[in-house]
């Protein structure tokens, strides 16, 4: 008895440990040092300001409205099931990685968070939602990963953007539309370390949209089972050589029919996978 | 504390009892070795099979039921659906060959008696999306597997008057004429984690369920992880609803009469009889919201 009243204390010790707020801030030690971002099953927009914090806040739906398929008929309140609210339960962690921040789960649908422009930004995330969003605006650079619905990523230095999978689900749902990138092969400046740049961007059944300027200089690397690419850029199909190959493999391990395209004779690598989506690749 | 020990073992023990869902017993045990076979046709003669068990992968399929003995499968390739091209936008680069009108499948079993039959149709890298038209005996127990990931592909069931079991996933997935039971678990290799956005079942014929030794199973079971289900009762419909939802929004214009929760008690449960309840249609939608409507 007295080790199953020990169990629960120290669950409802942990349970506590989650501070509740409404709002979240927290400061980088240094514009590189990378924030790992863990948020689930909720939607989030995520934007760059000039301050040096980080502020994360709940945004509750707007209440009554309803989808168009429920036209015509009531809501019928499920029993047990809470109201949403603005109530966030962060945790954080800091070592010499990085700063790493979690939000679990809440009575919300949306997170806003604004973070310094200079971000170097992981985020990790099951997204289950079938019209859940993630959207990234004006920051340095941006690494999403998990089980996607929608992303959009604008303005940004640098992007990775992988979602779905087999180990976590096909997804057919949502887009991922990417704009307004700063190309360059500069490396990435993590913690003081370059880091190899190379822009990623993958889906298991989401349709892509990049948009790239019309005279940047760029190799597109990609591998669809079942999509096809289209273009309105003046690109050129190319052969997929060694150092392509390398690059690739460096993220991959399969790489199902390779393709490679050109623009402007090519100079910065971007890698794109989308097993059944559609990639279309737009002048900006 | 053995008091406490008990209670919670009975409480575990109830609740794994309503974690079961409903299965057909024959055994579904592929053999991969059995060989590939092309054919303009596929065709079947099932009379008397106890069940038919079809796995079709990465390609779409409208199962119908008809009159007759036979399983007939048909390619349609003009049924795939096309990418959308956007305007001003020509095409850079294909992996794909061209879809064909070939029925590709391999018979794992097709026992004489009421073993039954047992068939992949498996999915063919490089090549296009298929589409096939199947016609199967409307009586027959049938179980179909599938996963497509095809953006707004659709599975589609229609005039089937006996058990139906559908495991997979797929974008779409509609249910028409069907008389039930039905049981769906959408999802991928038993993980529950699927790509289904909407499960829609019309002009359910429930008079016509044979009910038989299976006064204990529901007329509906439907278990999603994404999708939104929308179903559209008759208004002589006599059904017990109980509705999961642990993050969608429960949406309805039939006269639902609420029922006092059943123990255990269960977030997010909803329960209710339509006409004065009768057979019980079970929904668990993990993130979709469930439609339930009065048929039009």
């Amino acid at each position: 008895m007295k080790i199953s009243i020990t169990i629960c204390f120290f669950i409802c010790a942990y349970s506590l440990s989650f501070a509740q707020t409404s709002q979240f801030r927290a400061k980088l030690n240094r514009s590189d040092e990378p924030v790992y971002l863990r948020i689930d099953q909720v939607s989030a927009d995520i934007i760059g300001y000039d301050g040096d914090e980080i502020i994360i806040e709940a945004v509750p739906s707007v209440t009554g409205v309803k989808p168009a398929a429920a036209a015509g008929l009531d809501e019928i309140i499920l029993p047990g099931r809470p109201k949403e609210d603005n109530i966030i339960k962060p945790s954080m962690r800091e070592d010499t990685s990085g700063l790493s921040i979690n939000i679990p789960p809440g009575n919300f649908s949306k997170l806003s968070i604004r973070v310094p422009k200079s971000i170097i930004l992981f985020i990790r995330t099951d997204m289950n939602l079938i019209n859940g969003k993630i959207t990234v605006n004006n920051i340095n650079s941006i690494d999403i990963e998990g089980t996607l619905a929608s992303v959009e990523v604008h303005n940004v230095t640098n992007f990775v953007v992988q979602g779905g999978g087999w180990h976590q689900g096909s997804r057919a749902t949502g887009k991922v539309i990417i704009s307004d990138v700063k190309w360059t092969d500069a490396p990435v400046i993590i913690n003081g370390e370059p880091h190899h740049r190379t822009y990623i961007v993958g889906t298991t059944n989401s349709d892509i949209e990049l948009s790239i300027p019309a005279d940047a200089k760029a190799n597109f690397i990609f591998s669809s089972d079942y999509g096809k690419a289209y273009s309105n850029l003046d690109v050129k199909a190319q052969d997929v050589s060694e150092e392509f190959m390398i690059d690739y493999k460096r993220f991959y391990h399969r790489a199902l029919a390779l393709k490679s395209i050109s623009l402007n004779n090519g100079k910065v690598n971007t890698i794109i996978n989308s097993s059944y989506g559609t990639i279309y690749l737009k002048k900006e | 504390m053995k008091r406490i020990v008990t209670l919670l073992t009975i409480i575990f023990g109830f609740t794994a009892a309503f974690g079961q869902t409903f299965q057909t017993t024959v055994n579904y045990n592929p053999k991969r070795e059995q060989p590939l076979v092309e054919s303009h046709l596929a065709k079947f003669h099932v009379k008397g099979k106890e069940l038919i068990v079809i796995d079709v992968q990465e390609a779409t399929a409208n199962f119908e039921g008809y009159d007759g003995d036979d399983i007939v499968i048909e390619a349609d390739p003009v049924a795939s659906k096309p990418a959308v091209v956007l305007p001003g936008f020509s095409l850079a680069s294909s992996g794909l060959l061209p879809s064909d009108n070939l029925v590709h499948y391999r018979v794992l079993t097709n026992e004489p008696g009421v073993f039954g039959l047992s068939l992949t149709i498996p999915y063919t890298t490089g090549l296009k999306f298929g589409h096939y038209k199947v016609l199967v005996p409307k009586n027959i127990k049938l179980k179909v597997v599938f996963v497509i990931s095809e953006l707004g592909a659709k599975m589609s069931f229609k005039n089937l008057s006996n058990g139906l079991e559908v495991e997979g996933t797929a974008p779409v997935i509609t249910f028409d004429h069907i008389s039930g039971p039905l049981t769906l678990s959408e999802g991928i290799n038993g993980h529950r984690i699927g790509g289904t956005e909407k499960i829609i079942i019309s002009h359910l014929q429930q008079s016509n369920a044979q009910f038989d030794s299976l006064e204990d199973t529901p007329l509906l079971n439907i278990i999603t992880t994404h999708g939104d289900v929308d179903i559209s009762l008759p208004q002589e419909a006599k059904a017990t609803i109980q509705v999961d939802a642990g993050y969608g929004n429960l949406y309805s214009d039939l006269n639902m009469v609420k029922q006092r929760p059943a123990f255990p008690l269960v977030k997010s449960r909803y329960t209710g009889n339509v006409n004065g309840g009768g057979r019980m249609i079970v929904i668990n939608a993990a993130n979709g919201n469930v439609y339930l409507r009065k048929e039009k």
